[in-house]
């Protein structure tokens, strides 16, 4: 990789966000957070990002949202599906919606970063 | 004859010439003149009596006498009735004194016929009629059957019989008590030309077939001490006293009272007027029996018939077989063992009897009672049943209540709870990341700690506000600030809000006094009143669901919440009884929300309503009163 993968966290729960995009810069990546899609897509300036991580239920535009409208804009940029919630068959839904998977709440780093390393590689 | 006897008497002048003229003429001029029954007899009768009218005798045989006389005919003759007193008076001259003081008594008075119970003075009798009422016929009413036999009746005197015999009153004794072997006769002695002479004659067969012991002609008093030591097997006999070997006088049916009392085993009698005191009864001779034949017999005559067409037959009616129910039940006799036709006198009447009508209005009463409280303990029962089935299911219903409601939180307390842990799991991470690497980042580890601790307190907060809403304490309340209660109710619900698309407006008004309430149920009603908005509103198209919840305060100082949604509406009938436990326009549910709701905010002092929003929907509200500022 020529440059570090540059990561947008989009989350509306602002401890999390921070803690993620931490997290991820200890693991020696980019990342930036987002308090909403709609923030995501104001931008800010960086870009464009290698990995979309986003929560799945936030006002406004939710996560799923998120994906649609990058599928219907041919953006290819895979996109991490997060949440806090306990309702079941999210993984199937995120599946479906294109997501390159579901990262339930409470999960370590880690579990992100292997899957950006697979995403990233290939 | 006798009425031809009567006509030639009348047309006679003198007494003196009508018995020669009566023995001359009598049978000739009966002969020859037969079809002129001329004139009929004189409607009226003489009842001549030998004995004392005080006796019970005589009074039961003349009360049957006139009762007879004023029933059985249409025509009742008069009657007169004299004692002749013979036993008292009897005198040399006493037949004199009675003829002179009859005949000018009955100058004036025409007798039909002549009813004699002075059998035993039969004689006296035909002479004092000879002397004042020639040709007259005489009914002799009651003549002891076998003496009967032995008298010489003229052709002009009738009557009638009655057995009157010692054996039957034994015979009656056996039949009563088996295993009788002695016959005890307890009475004054019996003389020849008494009333029971006959009993003497009775005697010897008596004497074949049981041991007798014959207690008549003692003093009353030594009567009485020896019938309290009779054998077992015997039997008393009362014969009547009257007078005993002191001279004492005694009436007959008193003694036999006090034969009865004292006597250690049951004692027959042999007359009517003896049953009642203490005898066990018998074979009795009736004297209302023998007055009430007398009177047919004399109507009979009045009427027409001769009294030689009237032969001297035997009364069946005069001899009865009587009984005291009180004795029989002394002596354990058996109703079973009683003659034919027996009369039982002095039963006590059994409590039917006696009470028939009042038993019979208790029963029913007791029969409506029954059913009555058979209908109620059935009803209660039903109604017991239909409580507890209530029970049971309200507490089904509160369970699936409370189930539902905690289902629809869960998902929200998940996602609080996780949202802090996904920070504390991540950031701790990073920490320990930024302290591993060579040159270990103090500084950002250090901020990821602070993190963590952040996001503790951030768990703590939401466990408190759980444990809060558990806590079932209803007297817990405290200073609570209506819009903070409204804004965690929100916030629970708001994946809820999304997840169904509806569009929240809040509008809550800053600086609202404090209210005295229990935080978790404030925020269970609100709770109940957001979940039911969001329920009505899932058939409103997804663009149009808009729940809209505002806090303010009314002009009369209370704090008010209105929670206003988009949905169809409640109708009238809803509308009216929707607060009530069970009513529900939802599909699903128990119709329990609304009415603990409201509990909850009357318990409060509050009040919650609701009204149709416009252009559709529902408004609901509450208010509550404000703690003083």
């Amino acid at each position: 990789m020529s440059r570090e993968p540059l990561i947008a966290v989009i989350d509306d729960d602002d401890s999390f966000r921070v803690a993620l995009v931490e997290a991820l810069s200890s693991l020696g990546y980019g990342a930036h957070g987002f308090a909403s899609a709609e923030h995501f897509f104001a931008g800010d300036g960086t870009g464009p990002y290698d990995c979309i991580i986003t929560d799945v239920h936030m006002p406004g535009m939710s996560g799923f949202d998120l994906k649609r409208w990058l599928l219907a804009h041919d953006a290819g940029v895979p996109v991490i599906m997060i949440t806090a919630d306990a309702e079941p068959e999210l993984e199937a839904k995120a599946a479906a919606a294109g997501a390159v998977c579901l990262l339930r709440k409470p999960f370590q780093a880690e579990a992100v970063t292997d899957r950006l390393e697979r995403v990233l590689k290939v | 004859m006798v009425i031809l006897e009567r006509s030639f008497s009348t047309v006679s002048g003198s007494a003196p010439g009508r018995i020669v003229m009566q023995i001359i003429f009598g049978l000739a001029v009966a002969l020859t003149i037969v079809p002129a029954r001329a004139e009929p007899l004189p409607r009226s009768i003489l009842f001549l009596d030998e004995d004392t009218p005080i006796y019970p005798w005589f009074r039961q045989m003349s009360e049957a006498f006139y009762a007879t006389i004023q029933t059985e005919t249409k025509n009742p003759p008069f009657v007169f009735v004299e004692n002749l007193g013979i036993d008292a008076y009897a005198t040399a001259d006493y037949f004199n004194i009675l003829c002179s003081h009859f005949r000018r008594k009955y100058a004036n008075r025409a007798i039909g016929v002549i009813v004699s119970n002075a059998s035993r003075y039969l004689p006296y009798t035909l002479r004092l009629r000879d002397e004042l009422w020639p040709g007259t016929p005489v009914v002799l009413a009651g003549i002891q059957e076998r003496r009967a036999a032995r008298l010489n009746l003229p052709s002009n005197v009738t009557g009638f019989t009655f057995r009157h015999q010692l054996q039957d009153i034994v015979a009656t004794a056996d039949a009563l008590l088996p295993g009788l072997r002695r016959v005890v006769l307890a009475g004054s002695r019996m003389e020849r030309g008494g009333w029971r002479q006959d009993f003497l004659d009775d005697l010897p067969d008596i004497r074949a077939r049981f041991e007798v012991i014959d207690l008549t002609g003692l003093s009353f008093a030594e009567l009485q001490q020896r019938l309290t030591k009779l054998p077992a097997d015997s039997a008393v006999v009362y014969v009547g006293f009257s007078t005993d070997v002191t001279g004492e006088h005694y009436l007959p049916a008193e003694a036999s009272r006090f034969v009865a009392e004292a006597a250690n085993r049951p004692t027959f009698v042999d007359s009517e007027t003896f049953v009642g005191a203490g005898s066990v009864g018998g074979l009795v001779i009736s004297p209302g029996g023998i007055g009430r034949v007398a009177a047919q017999v004399a109507l009979r005559i009045l009427d027409g018939e001769k009294a030689a067409d009237i032969p001297i037959a035997n009364s069946e009616e005069i001899l009865r077989p009587v009984f005291d129910w009180r004795q029989l039940q002394r002596w354990g006799i058996s109703e079973n063992r009683l003659p034919v036709g027996s009369e039982i006198r002095f039963r006590s009447p059994t409590a039917w009897e006696q009470y028939h009508w009042q038993i019979m209005l208790i029963s029913v009463a007791l029969v409506l009672q029954s059913v009555l409280i058979a209908g109620l303990f059935y009803e209660h029962r039903r109604r017991r049943q239909a409580e507890v089935e209530a029970t049971r299911r309200m507490a089904e219903l509160a369970h699936m209540n409370r189930s539902a409601a905690i289902g629809q939180m869960s998902a929200s307390i998940v996602h609080e709870i996780n949202q802090p842990l996904g920070a504390i799991v991540m950031n701790a991470g990073t920490g320990l990341r930024w302290l591993a690497k060579d040159a270990p980042n103090v500084e950002k580890a250090s901020q990821a700690l602070k993190n963590i601790v952040g996001d503790g307190n951030r768990a703590t907060q939401v466990v408190e506000t759980l444990r809060a809403m558990f806590k079932k304490d209803a007297s817990n309340r405290a200073l609570v600030d209506i819009n903070d209660a409204i804004a965690a109710v929100l916030t629970l619900l708001r994946i809820e809000l999304e997840g169904h698309e509806v569009l929240t407006k809040v509008s809550l008004k800053d600086g609202l006094p404090l209210v005295m309430a229990d935080r978790v149920q404030l925020q269970q009603v609100i709770f109940n009143l957001v979940t039911n908005a969001i329920e009505a509103m899932s058939s409103t198209k997804a663009g149009a669901r808009m729940l809209r919840v505002t806090s303010g305060a009314t002009e009369t100082g209370e704090c008010m919440v209105a929670i206003e949604d988009t949905g169809p509406g409640i109708d009238a009938e809803t509308l009216k009884r929707m607060f009530e436990p069970f009513i529900t326009s939802k599909n699903k549910g128990m119709g329990m929300g609304l009415s603990i709701c409201r509990s909850i905010v009357e318990a409060h002092g509050g009040r919650l309503w609701v009204a149709g929003n416009t252009p559709s929907g529902a408004v609901f509200q509450f208010v509550l009163p404000c703690a003083a500022p």
